[in-house]
């Protein structure tokens, strides 16, 4: 099936919005999309949104020969599946790619040595455990790689095999009902972070989405674990980088990997505390019900900040939502936080609403304020804001948030009537959440 | 139909001209429109069995949304961004509500339609009030017409009632012929 | 007629659907399909009556599927001697005759530029053929059609009950927005957005603003929107 094509303008649009550091997402040039990382029923079981490109991996393991060459190393194997279900052009002319991909992890995860592959052995020379990554791309929105090294070293770490006991020649393999399964032994977790460079390599952004990859004139991929060591690096396309360019990107790379290998360490410890106190977890159970999850809107970032004044104001209103912007935290941290009940998933939809009668309405909201205790999974949402906006720029940001006007402030507004002039906007933005905001500074 | 069609069919070479475009354009488009009508028909031709065809579904199926949701036009510019574009939309508008005022209007006011059938079950009961006067009027007249008016009326008179016979026999041949 | 306002789902079978009184007939229109007297569902999604007698399933759906009639926005990907193709995010792309433009005549031909795009109208959809799209009215004129201007604008994707949703004539985002913002759109039945403000940073918003408004209702719209405008204003 064919593609879905480029059209002049939206090259043209991304070009020049790239120039002056602005993305149509709302991202700053350095931002990573939002992440989510949920983890299976199953062991070694991942599942990872990077804003809307999705990437589930799966380990399994079974016992084979080692090879010739390393008699008491385990093996590993990476496949990477991309089906026509994440983009219709997937069906034929995928095949670059996914080499590309596969080629990529394995030298970011295999030939860094991060899993011990020693400790697989059971009988040197003999038997020994052969791992193998199930990489599936459910959904292409860009930067595959990033998601899919994210989706692949989490279900890695989250992998347990069965245990076994040599004694003699003889080798048993225990159940998991009969004794706990192992985890495998991660020494260390290379991420892999995409640069897009456009202009030339003029200019650079983090993490590209689709339309930008199409647009880019080239990629750098920067494989990296916490400790600042490179496992990985492969500049592709057709411009040519400056020394200190290429230093630049891995220091923020670091930061970047930093974060990640926080994010899914904390996501880790959630399931297992979700497991151990018996409370439920997989995926499954983090799917939110009675919710529209299939295309739901990312809360947008709509960055407004130097437009000019002559914009007329359509109403005449107080100052009474300016108060409301005032308050919001300072705070530009990066901080890695766990969101429990769901409040990661700012903007998921929720029924349609519009063109909908009252009493339909109402019968709806009913449904929404469910108690959403079952959604408190292993599952871990964070959006990874401009920890480096320091240093891109510092100006006036004010972002627009879906969830000010959120979807649990219905009640109060469809009690009003429709044609009212004077909307209660306090009532819409008086809603604290546990969410990171980037206020308006004044210089 | 069928002959007045071909009457109103215009020679190739005028077709072929320059500022015939729009008419041909327009011809096209209707021969399309049939031919899709006729295309849809043989479509059916599978169905038509004798029993079915006698009872005609009534169902009508739509594949688009448009003629559901009254979905405005797509193109749309504010403030001055695009001048065509807006004069446009104000036509549009001016012509939406005209033909709403207009749909009003027949809402509120008595249909042609409406008024025709409520006079035909008029047409008996006050029929016969003015029957009985006009049949004593025209007895009246019958009886005053020979003496009272001759020369202009009384040429008048029988040639229209000529007419009217003519006409019914003009009306009868058909049917004789058949 | 109890149906009304219902979610269904396909395989479900509707019935004591009111005709018209005039015809005696009932339409019925995507996601309903009747097979001799009764009708079934074919789309899940909420059935939704017109008066006086039309019926239709309200559905998300993203996959367009070409219907005549319908308004959209192509991007020309190839040209083939007198006609161009045109993706609509069809199984198949249309096909568009340089002379069904405003104006255009065999020496007189558009400056279409692959890759560049086009709003028209679907002349004819049909399963078996490609869809042919035209960029005039039956009276020759273009009537808001025809190649859209790349320079600046930038186009996005919905889902198709989105963009039902935005020309619908009690939409009041755009209306809105327009009172205070001089833009300009091209909405596509097909799926497709086009949005042309002053300057980048206006269309980022304007795009932002209409992507985020898929499952708000007509008062959380009007709130979102005046904080917009708060925003732009600079509060």
């Amino acid at each position: 099936m064919r593609d879905n094509p480029l059209s002049i303008c939206e090259r043209e649009f991304i070009l020049a919005a790239v120039e002056i550091q602005k993305r149509i997402d709302g991202r700053e040039p350095y931002d990573l999309r939002k992440i989510k990382i949920t983890f299976g029923l199953d062991y070694g079981c991942c599942h990872v949104e990077l804003g809307k490109t999705r990437v589930m991996a799966q380990v399994s393991c079974e016992i084979a020969a080692p090879k010739q060459t390393r008699l008491n190393e385990g093996t590993m194997f990476i496949n990477v599946e991309l089906s026509p279900m994440a983009a219709p052009q997937f069906e034929t002319r995928s095949q670059d790619l996914n080499t590309e991909i596969t080629r990529l992890l394995e030298r970011s995860i295999k030939n860094s040595r991060c899993v011990d592959l020693e400790s697989l052995c059971i009988m040197a020379g003999e038997k020994v455990w052969e791992l193998r990554v199930d990489v599936h791309v459910l959904n292409h929105e860009g930067n595959i790689l990033d998601c899919a090294n994210i989706a692949a070293i989490a279900a890695l770490a989250h992998f347990r095999r069965p245990d076994v006991t040599v004694c003699g020649e003889e080798i048993t393999v225990h159940p998991a009902d009969e004794r706990d399964p192992v985890p495998l032994s991660i020494l260390h977790m290379p991420l892999c972070v995409t640069f897009a460079f456009f202009h030339n390599g003029k200019c650079l952004i983090l993490d590209p989405n689709e339309r930008e990859e199409r647009v880019m004139d080239g990629k750098m991929v920067v494989s990296m674990n916490k400790h600042r060591e490179i496992c990985t690096l492969q500049i592709s396309g057709q411009m040519l980088l400056e020394k200190d360019q290429i230093f630049r990107c891995t220091n923020m790379a670091v930061k970047k990997v930093i974060v990640l290998t926080e994010l899914i360490q904390l996501s880790l410890e959630n399931d297992s505390n979700a497991r151990a106190a018996g409370e439920k977890f997989g995926f499954a159970e983090s799917v939110e019900t009675n919710e529209i999850t299939t295309e739901y809107k990312e809360e947008s970032e709509v960055d407004m900040s130097d437009i000019d004044d002559q914009v007329v104001m359509a109403t005449q209103n107080g100052n009474s939502e300016d108060g409301s912007i005032e308050e919001l935290e300072l705070d530009m941290e990066t901080k890695v936080t766990i969101m429990f009940e769901g409040t990661g998933m700012i903007g998921q939809g929720g029924a349609n609403t519009w063109d909908m009668d009252e009493d339909m309405e109402s019968d709806l909201t009913e449904h929404k304020q469910k108690p959403q205790a079952n959604s408190r999974s292993a599952t871990i949402a964070k959006h990874i804001g401009g920890d480096l906006s320091g240093e891109s720029e510092e100006e006036d940001t004010v972002m627009l948030q879906q969830e000010d006007i959120g979807l649990q402030s219905k009640p109060i507004i469809s009690s009003e009537e429709p044609t009212g002039n004077e909307i209660d906007l306090t009532a819409a933005l008086a809603k604290p959440r546990g969410k990171k905001k980037k206020s308006k500074h004044k210089h | 139909m069928m002959e007045a069609q071909e009457k109103s069919k215009l020679s190739k070479n005028v077709l072929q001209m320059k500022f015939m475009r729009r008419s041909v354009v327009r011809l096209d488009e209707e021969q399309n429109a049939e031919e899709e009508k006729q295309t849809i028909d043989d479509e059916h031709w599978a169905y038509d069995i004798p029993q079915l065809k006698a009872k005609e579904s009534k169902f009508q199926c739509e594949a688009s949304y448009l003629p559901f949701e009254d979905l405005v036009f797509g193109r749309m510019s504010y403030k001055g961004f695009n001048k065509e574009i807006e004069k446009m939309m104000k036509e549009k508008n001016t012509e939406q509500s005209l033909a709403e005022a207009d749909r009003r209007e027949k809402e509120m006011a008595v249909s042609d339609d409406e008024m025709a059938e409520r006079f035909t079950s008029l047409v008996g009961t006050v029929g016969k009030k003015f029957a009985k006067k006009r049949k004593k009027a025209e007895k009246e007249k019958v009886t005053e017409t020979p003496q009272d008016t001759i020369d202009t009326v009384q040429t008048d008179a029988p040639s229209k009632k000529k007419k009217s016979k003519k006409k019914k026999k003009e009306f009868m041949k058909p049917n004789e012929d058949e | 007629m109890e149906h009304v306002g219902k979610i269904f789902m396909p395989g479900d079978v509707l019935s004591n659907l009111q005709a018209s009184q005039k015809s005696g007939k009932v339409v019925l229109g995507p996601g309903l399909k009747c097979d001799n007297d009764s009708v079934f569902v074919n789309k899940p999604g909420v059935l939704k009556h017109k008066e006086p007698n039309f019926y239709w399933i309200d559905s998300h759906q993203k996959k367009y599927v070409p219907t005549r009639g319908e308004h959209v926005l192509g991007v020309v990907t190839n040209r083939m001697g007198d006609v161009y193709r045109v993706d609509i995010r069809g199984s198949e792309p249309a096909s568009l005759s340089f002379l069904s433009f405003e104006g255009a005549t065999k020496r007189n031909r558009p400056d279409i530029k692959i890759g560049d795009l086009v709003y028209g109208k679907l002349l004819c959809a049909n399963k078996d053929i490609e869809p042919e799209m035209v960029c005039i009215d039956s009276t020759g004129r273009s009537n808001g059609m025809g190649v859209i201007s790349c320079n600046g604008g930038f186009m996005f994707t919905c889902s198709l009950n989105h963009i039902r949703k935005i020309l619908s004539p009690q939409f009041n985002l755009l209306k809105t927005l327009g009172n205070s913002l001089p833009f300009e759109v091209a909405v596509g039945m097909n799926g497709r957005i086009w949005v042309k403000g002053r300057s980048i940073k206006e269309t980022i918003a304007i795009v932002n603003g209409l992507n985020s408004v898929e499952y708000m209702d007509t008062n959380e719209i009007k709130v979102m929107c005046r904080k917009l405008l708060d925003t732009l204003a600079g509060f």
